[in-house]
Order: C-alpha cells, then sequence, then structure tokens
C-alpha cells in the first residue's frame, strides 16, 4: 500500500463518520415525527369517541376503539420480529454490547434488522406499550454505521467500488462504535452522552483517535436531528430552541443539605430496580421456556398490549383529579371532568411517552395529586416489567424513567408538605429527575454514560454532583440484589460477554486448565481431504485453526473462511503455477457472510491434490505459554479482543486453544 | 488632556466650595458641590422656578454630562459654558444659568439628596486625588392625564417653554419622542392593570397598545421633525439600563402573552394599524354574557324557581341551550387557533360557573359494559399463560410418551 493510498484510507474513516452520523439523525427524525403524529391521530380519534361518549353513556366504545388501534399497529410490530428478525426484539443495546465486546451476534447488523427494528419501534412506542424509542434508536445507528462502512448491501445484491479496505471485523467493530454513539447522540440528544456510552460498553478496543472521530460522528447526528426537529416545531434553523433538550430545560437549583434525601432516594432507586430486574428475569425464564412457538410470541405481545390500554383507560377513568384547562398545554381531555378542566392522568397517557416524563418533570406543584402518582406508577410498573423482554423492539430507558418521575415527584410533594414556605421545597422537578436518574441507574447499572446522558438531556450541568452520586448509590445498592437488566438478558442468551475484569480468585488457574484440547491443526501443505474432513466435522466447527509444519511445530493461524475460499477458488499446488496467489480484496469480498462447505463441489481427482496455506496463514497470531494464568488470558482477549488464543508448549508445539466461550464458562461455571 | 482638564475642573470646585458659599435663590437653582469627608463632588442641577410647582413636576433625571462635553468645556469660564448649551439647544434660551456653586440646604423646594439616590450619575476616579467627579442634571416633565392623539399637540402641552429641557444632551426634538413614549406606555399599562380582573384588556386598550407601537415606530425609524438623526441613539441606547427598551419589552409580552392579536382585524389606515374585534370575538363575548345573565338571574331569583324545588336545576335546565351555544362557538373558535385571553378567561368562568357553583355537567357513566371488558381483558393473560404452560408439559408428556414406547 502507498503512502498515499494509506492517507485515502485516512480520509476515507473521516468520510465515514459524517456519513453515519447525518444518517443515524435522519432516521431519528423519521422515528420521532411518525411516532408523534401516529399518537396525535389515535388519540385524536379516542377522544372524540370518549367526548361523544360520555354524555351518552357508550364508554366502552372508546375503550374498544382504542384497544384496537393498539392491538392493531403493535401486531405490526410483533409480526416484523417474530418472522423477520427476532434478534430485532427488546432493547438492542444488550446485542450492540455483545456485538462491541467482540462476539459475533448473528444477523444483529444486518439491514432486514434495521428495518424490523426502524418500523416496530414506531408501532409499539406508539401503539402505547410500555416502551421508549430510545435503545432501538442506537441499535439502529449501529446497523446503519456497519452497513455505510462496508459500502454494500448484500440483501439488495448492491455493493459499491468504496470502501473496500474497512470489510473485516476489526474495522467494522470501530464504525459500529460511532454508530452507537450517534444512535445514543440522536436518542437523547447527548453527543458526549454517546461517546461514553461507546466508551463504557466497548472500551475494549478504545483508542484516542477513534475518540474524536465518533464525537465529530455523534454531534453531527445529534445537530442533524436538530435541524430537522426544530423545523418540525416550526422554529427553523433556531439550534439552540429549548424544545429540543430532551427532557426539558431545568433551570432549578438545590441545596447543599438536600443531597442526603438525594442519596435516600438513590437507595429507592436501586431497591426497586433491583426488584424490577428481578420480576423481569423470573418471567423471561417463564417465557423462555414455555412461550416458544412464534404464533404464541404474537399472541402473548397483543395480550400485553391490550391490558395495557385497558389499565392506562380505567386509570382515567378512576382517577378522580381534574386540573383547570392550561397547566398541560399539551393535554385538553375532559373525560369524566367538569367543564374547563381536564383529566390529569390523559397528560400521561394522551401523549407521546417522552412528553409524559415532560409533564412529570416540569408542570408545576399542584397539578399531579399524590393519589393520581401512586394510580399511576404502580400498574405502570409491573406492566413495563411484563413489556420488557417481548418479541417486538422495545426501549428500557422511558419506562424506567417515566416510573423514578413519578416517585421521584411524590418524594418532591411529600417534601413540600414538610415544608411548604421553604424556598427549596418549591420545586418538585429536581425531585422528579433525580428519582428518574435513580430508578433508570437501578435497572440498567450504567454509570458515566448515563450520567452525562441525563445531564445533556437536562441542560443543566449543576446537577451534575447530585446526579452522578445518586446514579453510583443506586448502581451500589442494586448490584448488592442482582445484575444490571441488561447482563441478565445477555446472561440468559447465554453469550459470551467478558466483563470488565477477570474472573475473582483466579490468579491460580493456568492455560493448561483452561484451554481446549486437544486443538485440531491443520498442516502448512495439505491434502484437500484432510481439510474437508476438519471442515465437515460437525464436533469442530471452529472459526480458525492453528497450522503446524511436518514437525508439529506451530507455524501459524488460518481462519476457516480463508480455508473454504482457497478451496472454492481451487487454489491446488497442482492445478496453478508457483505465483498464482488469491488476492486480498478475494477475501474481503466474501466478508462477512461466507458459505457453507456443502456448496464447494471438490471432485475425487481434486481430493488427491495439496493445498500451500503458507502464504495465507497469520503467521504471527498471538499465542500464550502453557503455565500463563488465567487473568493474563483474559486481559489479552478483553483488550484486543481476541477469539482464540492458540496455547504453546515449551517445544512450541501448539498443546490446545483457548476460546472466548473456554473463559467466559470458567468465570461462570468455572467452581464446579 | 482629560485628565488635565479633571484637574482642573477639582480645583475649580474646591475653590468655589470654599470662596462661593453662594445664597439660595428663588429661580433656577444651579449645582453642588459637596464636600463628603475626602470626596468632593461637583453636582450640576438645574431647577424649575417656583415653588409651589414643584409638587405638580415630576422629576425626571437624565444622565448629561460626558466626558466628551467636559473636553468641550475644556478651558472655558462659566461664560462660555451658558453659551455652549445656548448654541446646542438654541430654543431654550431662558436656562444655562449653571455654575459650580456648594449645595444650599436650607429651601424647601430643593430638597438635599444624597447624590447616590436621584441621580442619574457619571463618575470618574481621579487616580491621584482620590475624587470623585459627578454630574447630573435634573429636568422636570409635566404630568398630564390626558393624552392627546396627536403627536404635536401633545408635545407643546407637555413640555411648557418655561421648562428646561437643554441640559444634557438630549435635544428637544427627542425629548419629544421620550415623553411621548412614556405617556402612551403608562396609559397602556394603566388599561391593562384597571381591566386585569376581570381580564378585559385585550378589547380595551387595543388603542393604546397601538399607540405604543407607533410611537415606538418613530423613535425606531429614528426621523424626527426637521429631519433631525439621532435620536433612536440616545433614546435607546445611550446608557447600561435602556429603559424604554425594557418597558417596551413588558408592553409587547403582556400583549403577545395573551395572544390578544388574535381577537382582532388588523387593518392598516394612513399607515397605523387599526384594530377591529373580530366577529367571532363579538359574538362569543355576547353569548357569554347572555350565559352569565341567565345564571345570575336564577341565582339571584329574579326568575321564579317555584316550578321545582331544586333551584340548580332550574339553573342548569334554563340555561343550557345558552351554555352549549357558547360553549360550541369555544370550542369552534378554539380549533381555528383564534383564541386570545379575554375569551379564554371569561369562557373558563363560565365554565366554572356551570361546573362547580350550579353543578350541571352532565357526565353518564356506564360502568357495566366497561367493567366487563376490563374483566375479559384482565382474563385474557392468566388464559393464555395457563394454557401455554399446560401445553408445553402436555406436549414434553407426549414426547416423553413416544420416546418409551419407541
Amino acid at each position: 500500500m502507498s503512502h498515499r493510498q494509506w492517507k485515502c484510507i485516512q480520509i476515507q474513516r473521516w468520510l465515514i463518520c459524517v456519513l453515519i452520523g447525518i444518517t443515524t439523525g435522519l432516521v431519528a427524525v423519521i422515528i420521532n415525527i411518525s411516532i408523534i403524529q401516529l399518537t396525535e391521530l389515535k388519540m385524536k380519534i379516542v377522544t372524540q369517541a370518549i367526548e361523544k361518549c360520555v354524555k351518552s353513556a357508550c364508554l366502552y366504545q372508546p375503550l374498544l376503539i382504542w384497544i384496537t388501534i393498539n392491538a392493531g399497529l403493535v401486531m405490526i410490530a410483533a409480526l416484523l420480529t417474530v418472522f423477520v428478525a427476532p434478534v430485532a426484539a427488546g432493547s438492542g443495546i444488550p446485542q450492540i454490547k455483545c456485538f462491541l465486546n467482540g462476539v459475533k451476534v448473528p444477523n444483529v447488523v444486518r439491514l432486514k434488522t434495521f428495518f424490523t427494528k426502524v418500523v416496530g419501534i414506531i408501532a409499539s412506542v406508539s401503539g402505547g406499550l410500555a416502551v421508549g424509542k430510545e435503545g432501538p434508536m442506537i441499535h439502529a445507528g449501529a446497523v446503519l454505521a456497519a452497513g455505510i462502512s462496508q459500502g454494500r448491501s448484500i440483501t439488495f445484491k448492491l455493493t459499491f467500488p468504496l470502501f473496500e479496505y474497512f470489510r473485516n471485523d476489526r474495522e467494522k467493530r470501530d464504525f459500529v462504535c460511532a454508530g452507537a454513539a450517534a444512535g445514543v447522540a440522536a436518542a437523547f440528544g447527548a453527543p458526549v452522552g454517546g461517546v461514553l456510552f461507546s466508551l463504557e460498553e466497548a472500551s475494549s478496543f478504545w483508542n484516542q483517535a477513534l475518540t474524536w472521530r465518533i464525537f465529530l460522528c455523534s454531534i453531527l447526528s445529534s445537530y442533524s436531528l436538530n435541524f430537522f426537529m426544530s423545523l418540525y416545531h416550526h422554529h427553523g434553523g433556531d439550534l439552540a430552541y429549548p424544545g429540543l433538550i430532551n427532557f426539558g430545560k431545568f433551570e432549578g437549583t438545590y441545596e447543599g443539605f438536600e443531597l442526603p434525601i438525594f442519596f435516600f432516594m438513590g437507595v429507592i432507586g436501586g431497591l426497586l430496580g433491583a426488584l424490577f430486574n428481578a420480576i423481569n428475569h423470573k418471567i423471561t425464564i417463564f417465557r423462555n421456556k414455555y412461550v416458544t412457538i412464534r404464533f404464541l410470541k404474537v399472541v402473548e405481545v397483543i395480550i400485553v398490549s391490550v391490558v395495557s390500554a385497558t389499565i392506562a383507560f380505567m386509570m382515567m377513568f378512576l382517577s378522580a383529579q381534574c386540573n383547570p384547562l392550561g397547566q398541560d398545554i399539551n393535554v385538553d381531555l375532559q373525560f369524566l371532568c367538569e367543564d374547563g378542566q381536564y383529566n390529569t392522568m390523559a397528560s400521561l397517557f394522551f401523549t407521546p411517552p417522552e412528553d409524559s416524563v415532560k409533564s412529570l418533570f416540569h408542570d408545576p406543584l399542584g397539578s399531579f395529586q399524590p393519589l393520581t402518582i401512586i394510580i399511576f406508577v404502580l400498574p405502570y410498573f409491573f406492566v413495563a416489567c411484563w413489556t420488557y423482554g417481548l418479541q417486538v423492539p422495545s426501549g428500557l430507558f422511558i419506562p424506567a424513567l417515566l416510573i423514578g418521575a413519578a416517585w421521584g415527584r411524590l418524594i418532591g410533594i411529600c417534601m413540600n408538605a414538610i415544608c411548604p414556605d421553604c424556598l427549596w421545597s418549591q420545586d418538585v422537578a429536581k425531585y422528579a429527575l433525580i428519582g428518574a436518574a435513580a430508578q433508570l441507574g437501578g435497572t440498567v447499572r450504567m454509570t458515566i454514560s448515563l450520567t452525562v446522558i441525563l445531564i445533556e438531556a437536562t441542560g443543566n450541568i449543576s446537577y451534575s454532583l447530585p446526579l452522578m452520586t445518586v446514579l453510583m448509590i443506586a448502581k451500589w445498592v442494586g448490584d448488592f440484589f442482582n445484575q444490571g437488566i441488561y447482563d441478565k438478558h445477555v446472561h440468559l442468551a447465554k453469550v459470551p460477554i467478558l466483563e470488565w475484569e477477570p474472573p475473582p480468585l483466579s490468579i491460580n488457574i493456568h492455560a493448561r486448565e483452561v484451554m481446549g484440547t486437544p486443538a485440531v491443526t491443520v498442516r502448512e501443505v495439505c491434502l484437500v481431504k484432510d481439510i474437508c474432513r476438519v471442515l465437515s466435522d460437525p464436533h469442530n466447527c471452529h472459526s480458525g485453526y492453528p497450522v503446524t509444519n511436518e514437525e508439529g511445530k506451530f507455524r501459524g493461524f488460518v481462519l476457516r473462511s480463508q480455508l473454504l475460499i482457497l478451496l472454492k477458488h481451487k487454489v491446488f499446488m497442482e492445478r496453478s503455477g508457483p505465483d498464482d496467489r488469491l488476492e486480498l480484496a478475494v477475501f474481503r469480498d466474501s466478508y462477512p457472510r461466507y458459505f457453507p462447505l456443502s456448496i464447494v463441489n471438490v471432485s475425487e481427482d481434486e481430493q488427491r491434490c495439496h493445498i500451500d496455506i503458507r502464504p495465507y496463514l497469520n503467521p504471527a497470531p498471538y499465542t500464550i505459554s502453557e503455565r500463563a494464568s488465567l487473568p493474563r488470558i483474559f486481559r489479552l482477549f478483553r483488550a484486543l479482543g481476541l477469539r482464540h488464543l492458540v496455547v504453546v508448549n515449551d517445544n512450541f508445539e501448539v498443546v490446545g486453544i483457548v476460546t472466548r466461550k473456554d473463559i467466559w464458562k470458567w468465570g461462570h461455571h468455572g467452581k464446579s | 488632556m482629560e485628565d488635565m482638564y479633571l484637574k482642573f475642573l477639582a480645583e475649580k470646585c474646591r475653590s468655589e466650595s470654599k470662596n462661593n458659599a453662594m445664597p439660595f435663590e428663588e429661580t433656577l437653582q444651579p449645582s453642588a458641590i459637596l464636600s463628603e469627608s475626602d470626596t468632593s463632588i461637583c453636582i450640576q442641577e438645574v431647577h424649575s422656578e417656583k415653588a409651589s410647582d414643584v409638587a405638580h413636576f415630576e422629576a425626571f433625571e437624565e444622565k448629561s454630562l460626558s466626558l466628551q462635553n467636559i473636553e468641550i468645556f475644556q478651558n472655558e469660564t462659566d461664560a462660555t459654558f451658558t453659551h455652549m448649551s445656548n448654541n446646542v439647544f438654541p430654543q431654550s434660551e431662558n436656562d444655562g444659568n449653571s455654575t459650580f456653586i456648594s449645595e444650599v440646604d436650607d429651601s424647601e423646594n430643593v430638597k438635599r439628596r444624597n447624590s447616590h439616590e436621584g441621580y442619574n450619575m457619571l463618575a470618574t476616579k481621579f487616580p491621584d486625588k482620590n475624587i470623585t467627579k459627578i454630574s447630573g442634571t435634573k429636568y422636570v416633565k409635566y404630568k398630564t392625564s390626558a393624552f392627546n392623539s396627536s403627536f404635536n399637540e401633545f408635545w407643546v402641552e407637555v413640555v411648557p417653554e418655561t421648562v428646561n429641557v437643554a441640559e444634557g444632551r438630549v435635544p428637544k426634538e427627542c425629548m419629544k419622542f421620550l415623553f411621548a413614549f412614556s405617556n402612551a406606555t403608562s396609559d397602556f399599562i394603566d388599561c391593562a392593570v384597571t381591566n386585569a380582573r376581570p381580564l378585559h384588556y385585550c378589547q380595551k386598550c387595543a388603542e393604546k397598545y397601538v399607540k405604543v407601537q407607533e410611537i415606538y415606530k418613530l423613535i425606531f425609524k429614528d426621523v424626527s421633525e426637521g429631519g433631525m438623526k439621532g435620536c433612536k441613539e440616545l433614546i435607546l441606547r445611550a446608557d447600561n439600563i435602556q429603559v424604554v427598551l425594557m418597558t417596551y419589552d413588558f408592553v409587547t409580552s403582556i400583549w403577545s402573552k395573551s395572544t390578544c392579536d388574535n381577537c382582532f382585524n388588523v387593518s392598516y389606515k394612513n399607515h397605523t394599524k387599526v384594530y377591529n374585534v373580530t366577529k367571532e370575538a363579538k359574538l362569543l363575548l355576547k353569548k357569554i354574557n347572555n350565559t352569565m345573565d341567565c345564571f345570575r338571574d336564577f341565582a339571584s331569583g329574579i326568575f321564579p324557581s317555584n316550578q321545582t324545588s331544586d333551584s340548580n336545576s332550574t339553573v342548569c335546565t334554563m340555561c343550557i341551550n345558552l351554555y352549549c351555544d357558547a360553549n360550541d362557538l369555544y370550542d369552534q373558535i378554539e380549533r381555528d387557533k383564534l383564541l386570545c385571553s379575554d375569551l379564554i378567561d371569561s369562557m373558563n368562568y363560565t365554565r366554572l360557573d356551570w361546573g362547580k357553583k350550579y353543578n350541571c355537567t352532565i357526565a353518564v357513566i356506564d360502568k357495566g359494559e366497561v367493567w366487563i371488558i376490563t374483566a375479559i381483558v384482565c382474563f385474557l393473560p392468566i388464559m393464555f399463560y395457563v394454557g401455554a404452560w399446560l401445553c408445553k408439559t402436555k406436549c414434553l408428556c407426549h414426547s416423553q410418551v413416544v420416546e418409551t414406547e419407541s
């Protein structure tokens, strides 16, 4: 590669990041506006029915209309998810986390997953499920990044002669990092939070130059979203328009003596988060065990949506609180209230979920009575628990924020009751915010990225101290009971993800005890028959093999995909001249979907030919001595993103191979 | 240069404060040098002529001397000082007897004030001698209660010929603007506050709002009589407080927050805005008034309520048509986004009376069907999960049976 080509590749990296940023922002715009419009339309229909029926005793009609619309919308999401791309279910953050950790998750960055994710999240949010759009936006950003950086779409059989250099896992992972950051930036309007999210979830392969590129990507994403949303809100071009701040602008302040109250709220958040995770864990286990038929999965989603709609309707029906019109600008549903008043519960259900969070944060002190909040938060908690893990795209941030904001506001009201005339107790917004942060922190157990996301989404840096401490306390309290919800789902899916730290008390474990043995090896020059036998053996469907010479010394490493391509192109010693070599481009071209062995036709004659692997093998792979300790192996895997590590003895002979799963098993089941 | 002059002034202040214990004169009583501990302060002040008039005059302060002026007056005597001011403001002939004297504090119409309190001052520290020089001019403005629509008439009435407006740097043409603006805004605010409850200021104060807008526009266009320019700069941006701008913003914010414009058809006649109340607003107000009249009549028992035992039900049955009429029209106007705060407020209170006071809101609650649907829906998940569980265990049993058989 010439110096010029190298330069060109560097420039291409920046170009791709710019593209990822802008397109992620655009996708976020599409999701946002569709959700707003669909929700508005749905609520208009239901409102008209309610207005008609309040006076003529037919309230069951709006209830049925509501249930039908919700079930219909959610069914679209469920059908897509179940039958097109099951990996698009849930928030997508666990999947992206696994991908960035170095695990190969099938289909996670495919175009159909992207499509399912986007359409599904629009349908499920506007279908009134207790879900948010944030997690799926992050996933969508990641898929876009993976797609753009490869310069082609295999689904549409489109291949551009662009970005060929990036067609391998390592480069792709960097771009997916950028895409996830852009997704966070678009979802919360938090560019720095996006970068830190990528750092927190993918810190294993971090480098400083990448940070700067990713920052550009997330800034572009967040501002292209802002630009288009400002047009949508008729403040065209006003990028500092306060309506664009995700949770509304927080302007209040707090006193030092309120910090202990906040800490206490952190403890509550940790407890409630742990409870949420525990219940969701049980439900997920039940689901995995009993709801296995695809048709039943769709039915389950529909049932949840029907129950959600009914609960929402009954809450409004039973809620006795009416407030004078105008306290909440978004809602004017009268329902059973007197003329000139609106049902306060409606401000939580007749708006997109983000606006409900904003209402709980910012509506004035008297706008929600304690009873209304309790009636709201108790059922919502369980419904949200029940919803996460269904076969629909579903973010977890907004439900957690809603629950937290509700009980946080309740605490704020209590404080106000204790000290009605104090200046510090007049502002319930800060309690709602701290409650939301505590609940979210207790559920997902993210740390720095969540703090920064919340700071950016509220536009107030002065809350950083309480937010950080509260998130820390919530995480500690929650970790005392169980894992974060994403980790729980990763474990339930049995994905070999590596934690930040090596398994504890493993310093005396050596490679000998961890490795898989005996390792399947191939020779430098070997018979086609042997290679076919190795590749077709169902017991060792490994993705790579150590290569040895005649004396059994370790010479290098060859990937399964490389062997397959060699077989397919019939690069046999007997058939080709000494200088005929496959180009690197040939290997890149078939990335990332490799064909199975069965489509390679090898005749009887060819079986007896030889293949010289030497030009193609990796002559200097990572190896480790059989006496190396487990923490050392772990750190190699974690820091370099390895998938396999060859264990050699003193004579440089292959004695075994360590894979990700070996380490993971040791961490989780090793003690037995 | 500047320093030299300031020194000179300071010296002058001192010498005069020693020598010139000038007695109080009845007419123009110019300024003073107060010696306060170690700081000498020069105050240049213009007063009105008669003690009896003071009560009717409102103090009006304006920053007068700036460093530029000081430079102009450098090395000049008092006489030239007067001459200069007459040159700048040729119309005001009989002012300008300003001299530097020490303040005399024994008269009733020259109230000694703490110089920090009443004057908008320009203060310059003397670096070497630790002397602060402060200058301030006191203006007087005639307080008029009547507002004349004609701008020029207004001016004539407001500023009596005898009043000294020439001190300071604002020429008479600009002062006209300032006075006019002052009166227009105070009229508007007066109107808005008196009509705040019940809220009717959109209808009642539109004319006054237009006046404020017009005068502001004149100031902003910066064209005064005789084609003189520069008033905009002097009025709007002369100091760091910018009271005129603040006041204007305040007035417009009242108007726009109440979305008053929605209730008017704005047309232009002779380049001035004319506000006409819209048809819809008129009609709605009329309907609301009728409804309220109906309520009041029944509540006060003008109409006999002895047909039924419950007087409230009579209100509800008798006024329902009027009320619904008004309510429907209101909803329609709301959909067209033509509401202003007058209408919103009137309707809110009508609705509150209807609902709270007379309990007339009808809400027919049909609990039966809603509860049945809820029960069915709650039953669904239980059925589903039990079914799934049963199916699975049965299938498992079945497959186990098959396995053992085979």
